[in-house]
């Protein structure tokens, strides 16, 4: 038994050994702070929106964050943003992040959004909202007619 | 010379020297009570808030703050880049109110009461010289229109807070007479 102990501190022994010399040998390319996987990524955002005190700030707060990423959010997190609005009753909210989501995609708009609207359909029957587009908010309300065009 | 009440000292702190904020202290106990019971309110919070902000409530209306915006001033502007406005489109009237949450606790803020002097133009005696011998004209007092809302003295007043709080003439004007550790005028 000494004997197995003795020999297993001893490769412990080794291999600490061997990593420090390692270590100093070469200095590995780090990266800023760990790189967090899309997965934690949704998950942190999908709680943080289904926190049930959540505040009408916070909600923004997390919103305007997830606009600013070079990304079109998981329509898990869409689905938990829009139960969010629904929690502190604020109907307006949740038509404008749909249509942020919309100008998130970009150039790919409509290969993306009818996406995003079919996944997050269900949530949008249950709550009761709108697309913008049921609405009539993706046509310009008070624009004027380019007088090329007449 | 001003005399605060126990509110207004509770809300206010002394002012620190940097040109463009304001520091306001949240203790809970006034600064004259806290000389008594130093082992309760022995630590005090600050929280900084910009004078545009402290002031910039009183240009909104009865609109509700909801977020930050696009840099935290009480604005609203349509941005792709910053969807979500710091303050409602409408405001809060009788029969709607937007939002059953108000962000009021966030930041609230109080001003304190200022003495100053205003002076009403209205209904003065005018000497006017003539051949005949001098004569007292009096102008009526209805002549003039009436003054706007902003010569009230509850808004010179908060004109003069404003006006303290950015510092304005800060060498040898206004806010040179201003006192701000102890957030009084000078004596």
């Amino acid at each position: 038994m000494l004997k197995s102990v003795s020999s297993r501190f001893v490769t412990v022994a080794r291999s600490a050994l061997l990593k420090t010399t390692r270590v100093s040998a070469a200095v590995p390319v780090r990266r800023h702070g760990t790189v967090e996987s899309d997965s934690d990524f949704d998950c942190r955002y999908i709680a943080y929106f289904n926190r049930p005190d959540i505040d009408g700030w916070e909600i923004r707060k997390a919103m305007n964050d997830l606009c600013g990423m070079d990304l079109v959010p998981d329509p898990q997190i869409i689905t938990a943003a829009l139960h969010a609005c629904r929690r502190v009753n604020d109907y307006a909210l949740a038509i404008r992040f749909l249509e942020a989501v919309k100008d998130k995609c970009g150039p790919k708009v409509k290969e993306i959004y009818p996406y995003v609207i079919q996944e997050i359909q269900p949530t949008l029957v249950e709550l009761g909202i709108d697309t913008p587009e049921e609405l009539g908010y993706d046509k310009p309300e008070l624009a004027l007619q380019n007088v090329y065009e007449m | 010379m001003l005399i605060d009440s126990a509110e207004s000292i509770l809300e206010r702190s002394p002012c620190i020297a940097q040109r463009y904020y304001v520091i306001f202290t949240t203790k809970l106990l006034a600064k004259l009570i806290t000389r008594k019971l130093r082992t309760f309110a022995s630590r005090t919070v600050y929280q900084i808030q910009l004078t545009r902000n402290v002031h910039g409530r009183s240009r909104i209306g009865c609109r509700d703050v909801v977020g930050f915006g696009h840099n935290g001033s009480y604005v609203y502007k349509d941005d792709p880049m910053y969807p979500f406005p710091a303050i409602r489109f409408r405001e809060n009237t009788a029969d709607v109110i937007w939002d059953t949450l108000n962000l009021e606790l966030r930041d609230r803020f109080k001003v304190g009461e200022i003495e100053i002097e205003i002076r009403t133009g209205i209904g003065t005696m005018v000497d006017t010289a003539s051949s005949v011998g001098s004569k007292h004209v009096e102008i009526p007092s209805t002549l003039y229109s009436p003054l706007p809302d902003s010569f009230s003295k509850a808004s010179q007043q908060a004109q003069l807070r404003r006006y303290i709080d950015a510092r304005m003439n800060p060498v040898t004007g206004l806010s040179s007479l201003w006192d701000y550790e102890n957030d009084m005028w000078k004596v």
